[in-house]
Formats: structure tokens, C-alpha cells, sequence
């Protein structure tokens, strides 16, 4: 369909490059009836494109929506030149910046302000664009609306656990995320507080009781 | 006047896009689109609210998108472009905003498809104004309405960020 694309990355989902824009395909699953796989599949593609421009639109840097292509589950956005955050963490040795904690703080503050739950915050999906070092959220493919505290302390536990996962002795930086985070964010108090609860307990609720 | 291929629409052909400066009929071209007259297959756009040609392109890729799915909205893919650009789903209201009014004096004109000289004499023709480059747009724009008709924030400034919203907000337009 497109000349001159070349695969950069590929996850569960497909990415290639044309000049400056990523096409991100949803892959079609074999193993789900044709027809709810396309109702579902519509109905991620949908979302993910309005969080994208969402979090855009709040102050958060993302890639620019360029066209959403519903029938053929397919996202056209800007290609972003930067660098992978988790690289730039590794690349550092684990020496790291109050600057980019800042930055990443800020972030999660504005989406969770505007009720937008990432869903997969990892260091994968956190660039700092080249042009003028701000940080850019990516892949929005697994996120979703909601203003509870508990879905956004799972959000930030999500985070941690990436964190002390790929980059030992992090500690510090993440709590130098979440300081940001709580002074940039209004209702952050009671996401905090819920994320001392989702820490003793996990990702999952207890379906107990 | 400027000749671009929409990658992903090959087959529709070039996309032309002109314009034209202190336009003296525009009251007349409006009456002759309202009567669909079939001579005017063009996409015609008041020329205050486009900021860059991006912006352009984005609108006409999403109308011949619609055109191959037979998702049209409107009456064709000219008046689809004309649609596309503005931000809300009510007809009437994109058409009044970003098509042309009775007093228009730049207008964006926008072609899909055809040959590039023949379009060119006949639009001259058809409009009594100037043709202009389209670096022009900085000075017909009038950045004001476009703040109000997609709703940038005030605190946005720069001409990359403001095309950065318009684009998305043109974007979302199918999903929302």
C-alpha cells in the first residue's frame, strides 16, 4: 500500500516509516471471531487516536496526529527524531537528571489531569525530542478514560515497576517523578495514597470479598 | 500554485492547489456553488482560516478517504475538503466558516485530479482576482479566526504548534 515504507519496529502492533510519519497498523487476531475482532480492533484504534490528541491538546508532548483510517485499523502520526528514554537512563549508567524527572512528572501530572490512563508508561515509551528536548509520551495503544484514583495509582505503579525492572537503583529518580508529579497535579494526593495500597498488593485487584 | 500527490490516493490523481487575491466575485462563485453548477469541481476556501498548506493536505486526504470508503458527507470531494478542515461535524456551520461568503477577498482554491495547465486558464476565467503564491498564506490569514474555529489556546503562539492543532484537530474529525 505504501511505497518507500521500511518496518523500524515491531511490537504487538506494526510501525513503519514513511518520510516523516509513523503508520502504526493493528494486526488482525487470528484467533477471534471475524467480526467482533473488527469491533474491537475499531474500537482501540478510535481511542488510542483520541487520547493521542487528548494528551495533546493538554500541554503533554506527543506526536502529531496526522489521519486515523478506521476500516484498516491503521494511525498515520509524526515521526518524532529523539531518543528512548530507557536508552538515555542505560547509556548514563544510572546517573541521571532531576531535569528529566521533572519532565516526566509534569507529564503523567497533565494526562492525569485531563483523566487519560496511559495504560504502559515505561521507559520504551518515553522520548526526549531532539529539536528541543522535551519529553514526548508515545503509544497510547492501551490506554483509556477514567477518573479514579485507583486506575492512575496503577498507572504510576506500572511505571515503577519498569523503572526498578530495567534500571537498578532508580529509586531516587522515581521519587523525584512523583515529587513532580504531586506538585503539578491537584487531585494527586489521592492517587498517591492509593498507591501505597497497589504497591502491597500488585497491578490486580483482589477480587476478594 | 502548487501540485502535490497524496501518497496514499495515488489514483486520484494530483492534488492543485492556487490562490487567488482580491477576489471581486466571490458573491457570484458562491451563488454558482449553492446552484451546483457542475463547472465550478472545485474545492473553494475562504482564505483566512488556512494557515499552511499542511493543513490542506491533511483536510484533502481525509475527504478522498471518505470518497473510497463512500463515506461522503456532503455533496462531493470538493465540498468533503471544504468540510474536513473545520473541526465540528455540523455541515452548514464548516461550510459558512471555511467555504466562501459573498464578500471573500483571498480564496484557496483546491483541485483534485486533472491537468495542471487547463485547470490553471480556467480557473483565471473564472475568478476575477490575482493569482498569488502560496506563500501569500501568511498574509491572508487571519489568525484570530483560526484560534477561535479550533480552539488553540491562547498561551500557543508559534506557527508550528498552532499547525500542530489544527492538524490533529482536523485528524480526530473521523472518530470523534
Amino acid at each position: 500500500m505504501i511505497e518507500n515504507a521500511s518496518l523500524i519496529k515491531q511490537g504487538a502492533e506494526a510501525v513503519s516509516n514513511v518520510k516523516e510519519a509513523i503508520v502504526k497498523e493493528r494486526f488482525r487476531k487470528t484467533y477471534r471471531h471475524p467480526a467482533l475482532d473488527k469491533k474491537l480492533t475499531a474500537r482501540r484504534v478510535t481511542q488510542e487516536a483520541r487520547s493521542l490528541f487528548k494528551c495533546h491538546k493538554s500541554g503533554v508532548d506527543t506526536p502529531i496526529l496526522y489521519f486515523v483510517d478506521v476500516e484498516r485499523s491503521t494511525i498515520y502520526m509524526e515521526f518524532v527524531e529523539g531518543k528512548v528514554v530507557k536508552d538515555l537512563i542505560l547509556e548514563t549508567d544510572g546517573e541521571w537528571s532531576t531535569q528529566l524527572a521533572e519532565k516526566i512528572g509534569t507529564a503523567i501530572a497533565r494526562m492525569h489531569a485531563v483523566d487519560v490512563i496511559h495504560g504502559d508508561l515505561t521507559t520504551s515509551n518515553l522520548l526526549l525530542r531532539d529539536s528541543n528536548r522535551s519529553l514526548v509520551v508515545i503509544d497510547f495503544g492501551l490506554s483509556y478514560v477514567s477518573s479514579l484514583p485507583e486506575d492512575k495509582a496503577v498507572d504510576l505503579y506500572v511505571l515503577e515497576r519498569a523503572f526498578l525492572s530495567t534500571h537498578p537503583n532508580s529509586e531516587d529518580m522515581f521519587k523525584a517523578i512523583l515529587k513532580t508529579y504531586e506538585k503539578n497535579y491537584k487531585a494527586s494526593k489521592g492517587v498517591l495514597t492509593k498507591l501505597a495500597d497497589v504497591r502491597l498488593r500488585g497491578r490486580k485487584r483482589s477480587m476478594v470479598g | 500554485m502548487q501540485s502535490y500527490t497524496l501518497e496514499l490516493f495515488p489514483s486520484y490523481g494530483p492534488v492543485h492547489i492556487f490562490l487567488f487575491c482580491n477576489v471581486r466575485n466571490s458573491m457570484d462563485l458562491r451563488k454558482r456553488l449553492l446552484s451546483h453548477d457542475q463547472e465550478l469541481a472545485y474545492a473553494f476556501i475562504d482564505a483566512r482560516v488556512v494557515l499552511d498548506t499542511f493543513q490542506l493536505l491533511i483536510a484533502t486526504n481525509g475527504a478522498l478517504h471518505n470518497d473510497r470508503n463512500s463515506a461522503l458527507r456532503t455533496h462531493n470531494v470538493h465540498s468533503e475538503i471544504v468540510y474536513n478542515l473545520s473541526p465540528t461535524p455540523n455541515i452548514s456551520e464548516s461550510l459558512r466558516r471555511f467555504g466562501i461568503s459573498n464578500n471573500t477577498k483571498d480564496i484557496v482554491v483546491i483541485k483534485v485530479g486533472g491537468e495542471f495547465n487547463e485547470i490553471k486558464s480556467h480557473l483565471n476565467s473564472l475568478i476575477q482576482g490575482t493569482e498569488s503564491s502560496l506563500e501569500e498564506f501568511q498574509k491572508s490569514v487571519d489568525i484570530e479566526s483560526v484560534r477561535k474555529y479550533y480552539k488553540i489556546d491562547s498561551k500557543i503562539k508559534d506557527h508550528g504548534e498552532m499547525l500542530n492543532t489544527i492538524v490533529g484537530s482536523i485528524a480526530i474529525k473521523s472518530v470523534n
